[in-house]
C-alpha cells in the first residue's frame, strides 16, 4: 500500500538507516529513511508512521528541535531516541521534548526489535493499520 | 659576599675568649704586680728605716766619712740602685754613687712632688705616698723618701748645722730595682697571653667540629636535597641523623617533597582523566555508528542465517566481538562522564553489603570465599552510596581476578580511622592473589593500564581512583608479589550535627 508507513528512521549514517531498515522489513514493518531534521520533517511517511527512531546528533538541527517539532506535527506518534552518547541529563531532556524510548547504539537485532515492539505496544506488524 | 656560619661563630666565640681572658690577665696581673710592688716597698721602707737608724749617732755627731761609707755599702747591695740624701735646699750630700754627691735637684721633681707639690712641703706622709715608680735606664725603679725630723740633738749638737726651728733637715731617698717584678709581670703575662692562645685555639678547633658535624654535613645534606627537588626529582628524601632542629628540619623537608610527590602525582592523574575523557567521549561517539552497522547486519545475518553451521560460528564471532567493543566503549563514557557524587551521611557498611550482593553470584563462580569483618561503630561517612557501592565493587572484580581459577579468599573490612587528614572511614579490600609487580604500581590507577590483558580496559581503577578523588578522600595499594594486594580506601566523614538534606 503506497504512502502508507510503519517506520521512519532518521540517522545521517547510512549504516545505520540501513541496517535498521534491514531488519525491520524483513519482521514485515514498512519503513522509510531520512538522513537529518528537514528531509525527515518533510518526509511524506512522517503523516502515516507509528514510530519515530530519530538519531539525537543530527547534521542539520538539533536532535531534540527534531523532536520537538515531530511532537507537533504528529502528537500521537512514538518516538524512539537512538544515541550514541546520551548522558542522563540528555534523556531528560529528550523525555521533555516528547521522546518514549531510548534506545543506545549500538544495538543488536534483538534489542532493536525489542523496542520497536514495545514503542508500537506490543501490536505485530501489520495487524493494526491506520486506515 | 659569603662568610660562612662557621667562621662567623668561630670569630665571634675566639673574640669573646680572648677577651674574658685579657680582662682576667689584666685583672690578676694588676693584682699580682701590686702585692710585688707592695711587698718590695715594705721591704725598702724597712731597709731606709734601718739606714736612717744606723746612721743616726753619725749623723748627731757629723761624722761624714763613716756616713759616707756606710751609705756606699748599702748602696752596693743587690736590688739596691741607689742611697742618698737630701739637705732642705734639694741638694745631694751623701750618695751611693759618689758622682752626683752636690747635685741639686728641684722640688718639683719626682721625688720630691709628694711634699713639695702644695708649695709648703708637708713634714709627714703615708709610706704610699713616700714611694714612687719611674723608669730608669732599662728598667723600672722603685724610689722612697724618708724625711730626716729635727731633734734636740742636731740643733744643741757641737756642729750647730741646723738651727731649732727647723722640722725636716733632709731626705733620706731609697731606690731599689723593679726589674725583678717587671720579669715576673712579663713571664706572667707571656703565660696569660699563650693560655690565651691555646684556649682560642681549643675552642676554636671544638667549635670547627661541633660546626661541621652539626650544621655544615646536615645543611649540605639540605642543600643537596633542595637542588634535587628544584631538579625536579620528588623521590629526594634526605637521610635524618640528627636528632637536633636540623634534623627536624630534615624531617619537615622530607614530609614537604612527599606531599609534593603526592600532588603532583594526583594532579597529573587528574590531568590525565581529564583528557581521557574527553577523547573517550569522543571515540566513543565516533565509534557507535558503525558499530550500530557491524551489530544489526551481523545478528540479522546471524538469526536469518540459512548457511552451514560453521557460517553461524564465524557470525556468532562478529556479534561476540563487536558486542565486547561495546562494553569497552561504554566503559569509556562511564568514564568521561563521571559525575559530581551526591554526598550524605552514608553507612559505608550497608553501601559494603549492597556491593557483596551484587558481586556474590560471580565470587560464586570464581570460588572466592569472602571474609566480611565490619565495624560495629563505624561512623557516617560522607559519601555517594552508589558511586562508592562502584568503587567496592571494582575493587571485589579485581581482588577476584587477581585470585584467578584456582580459589581463595578476599577480606572485605570497614574500620574507622584517624589520619592526619583528620577522622574518616576506611574500607579494606585484601585478597590473597597474585599480586602486582612493584614496577607496576605507580601507574596502576592510570587510564588504560591494565594487567589483565583483552580482559580488562584498564578503566575500572582509574574510574575508582576518580570516584574517591571527587569525594575528598585517598585510596591507597600495598602489594606484593605472589601474596597478595590491599586496597584501602579513606573517605572523610560527614559533619556530625545539622539534619541531611531530605530525599
Amino acid at each position: 500500500m503506497a504512502g502508507s508507513w510503519d517506520v521512519l528512521i532518521v540517522d545521517d549514517e547510512a549504516v545505520v538507516r540501513d541496517g535498521v531498515s534491514r531488519v525491520l522489513a524483513s519482521e514485515g514493518l514498512r519503513v522509510a529513511a531520512a538522513e537529518d531534521g528537514r528531509s525527515a520533517l518533510a518526509h511524506e511517511a512522517l503523516g502515516s508512521c507509528r514510530l519515530v527512531l530519530c538519531d539525537l546528533m543530527l547534521p542539520d538541527m538539533a536532535g531534540l528541535d527534531v523532536l520537538r517539532a515531530l511532537r507537533t506535527r504528529r502528537p500521537g506518534v512514538a518516538v524512539v531516541v537512538i544515541t550514541g552518547y546520551a548522558t542522563a541529563g540528555h534523556m531528560a531532556q529528550a523525555l521533555e521534548a516528547g521522546a518514549t524510548g531510548f534506545l543506545p547504539k549500538p544495538f543488536d537485532e534483538t534489542e532493536l526489535m525489542a523496542a520497536v515492539r514495545h514503542a508500537l505496544g506490543g501490536v505485530g506488524p501489520g495487524e493494526e493499520r491506520e486506515s | 659576599m659569603r662568610t660562612r656560619i662557621g667562621t662567623q661563630v668561630i670569630l665571634g666565640a675566639g673574640l669573646v675568649t680572648a677577651l674574658t681572658i685579657g680582662a682576667l690577665a689584666v685583672l690578676i696581673l694588676r693584682a699580682h704586680e701590686a702585692a710585688l710592688v707592695g711587698e718590695l716597698k715594705r721591704g725598702a721602707d724597712l731597709l731606709s728605716e734601718t739606714i736612717k737608724s744606723s746612721t743616726h749617732y753619725d749623723m748627731l755627731e757629723n761624722r761624714r766619712d763613716n756616713l759616707h761609707r756606710q751609705i756606699t755599702n748599702m748602696g752596693r747591695q743587690q736590688g739596691i740602685e741607689a742611697v742618698r740624701v737630701f739637705n732642705k735646699e734639694g741638694r745631694i750630700v751623701f750618695s751611693s754613687d759618689a758622682s752626683e754627691i752636690g747635685r741639686a735637684v728641684d722640688k718639683q721633681a719626682e721625688a720630691c712632688y709628694a711634699c713639695h707639690a702644695a708649695g709648703r712641703p708637708l713634714e709627714r706622709l703615708p709610706t704610699a705616698a713616700r714611694s714612687r715608680v719611674f723608669p730608669a735606664a732599662g728598667h723600672r725603679v722603685l724610689g722612697i723618701i724618708n724625711p730626716i725630723q729635727n731633734e734636740p740633738g742636731c740643733a744643741t749638737a757641737a756642729c750647730h748645722a741646723h738651727g731649732p726651728r727647723d722640722t725636716v733637715l733632709g731626705v733620706l731617698d731609697v731606690t731599689v730595682s723593679l726589674a725583678g717584678v717587671d720579669r715576673d709581670i712579663a713571664w706572667g703575662r707571656g703565660r696569660m697571653v699563650g693560655l690565651a692562645a691555646a684556649a682560642i685555639t681549643g675552642s676554636s678547633a671544638i667549635l670547627w667540629w661541633l660546626n661541621r658535624r652539626l650544621v655544615v654535613r646536615p645543611v649540605e645534606a639540605l642543600a643537596e636535597g633542595t637542588r634535587r627537588v628544584a631538579a625536579g626529582d620528588l623521590s629526594t628524601t634526605i637521610p635524618l641523623t640528627e636528632r637536633h632542629e636540623l634534623g627536624e628540619l630534615a624531617r619537615a623537608f622530607n614530609d614537604m617533597t612527599r606531599r609534593l610527590a603526592e600532588a603532583q602525582r594526583q594532579l597529573t592523574q587528574a590531568d590525565k582523566l581529564a583528557s581521557v575523557g574527553r577523547l573517550a567521549a569522543g571515540v566513543a561517539h565516533e565509534i557507535n555508528n558503525p558499530l550500530t552497522g557491524v551489530l544489526t547486519y551481523a545478528s540479522f545475518l546471524l538469526k536469518r542465517a540459512a548457511g552451514s553451521p560453521e557460517q553461524r560460528q564465524d557470525l556468532e564471532v562478529i556479534v561476540r566481538e563487536t558486542k565486547r567493543c561495546r562494553e569497552i566503549v561504554r566503559g569509556l563514557l562511564d568514564f568521561a562522564r563521571q559525575t559530581p557524587p551526591r554526598r550524605q551521611g552514608t553507612d559505608l557498611n550497608e553501601v559494603v553489603r549492597r556491593a557483596v550482593t551484587i558481586m556474590m553470584n560471580q565470587l560464586a563462580l570464581h570460588r572466592v570465599a569472602l571474609a566480611l569483618d565490619l565495624a560495629t561503630d563505624l561512623p557516617e561517612a560522607s559519601a555517594d552510596a552508589n558511586q562508592i557501592q562502584q568503587v567496592v565493587v571494582n575493587l571485589l572484580v579485581n581482588a577476584a581476578d587477581a585470585i584467578g581459577d584456582g580459589g581463595g579468599e578476599i577480606r572485605l573490612s570497614t574500620r574507622a580511622t584517624a589520619s592526619e587528614a583528620g577522622p574518616g572511614a576506611e574500607i579494606v579490600v585484601e585478597d590473597g592473589g597474585s599480586g602486582i609487580a612493584a614496577a607496576d604500581l605507580p601507574r596502576l590507577f592510570e587510564p588504560f593500564f591494565t594487567t589483565k590483558g583483552t580482559r580488562g580496559t584498564g578503566l575500572g581503577l582509574a574510574v575508582t581512583w576518580g570516584i574517591v578523588q571527587s569525594h575528598g578522600g585517598a585510596i591507597d595499594v600495598q602489594s606484593e608479589e605472589g601474596k597478595g594486594t590491599r586496597f584501602t580506601v579513606r573517605l572523610p566523614l560527614a559533619a556530625p550535627a545539622g539534619p541531611g538534606p531530605g530525599g
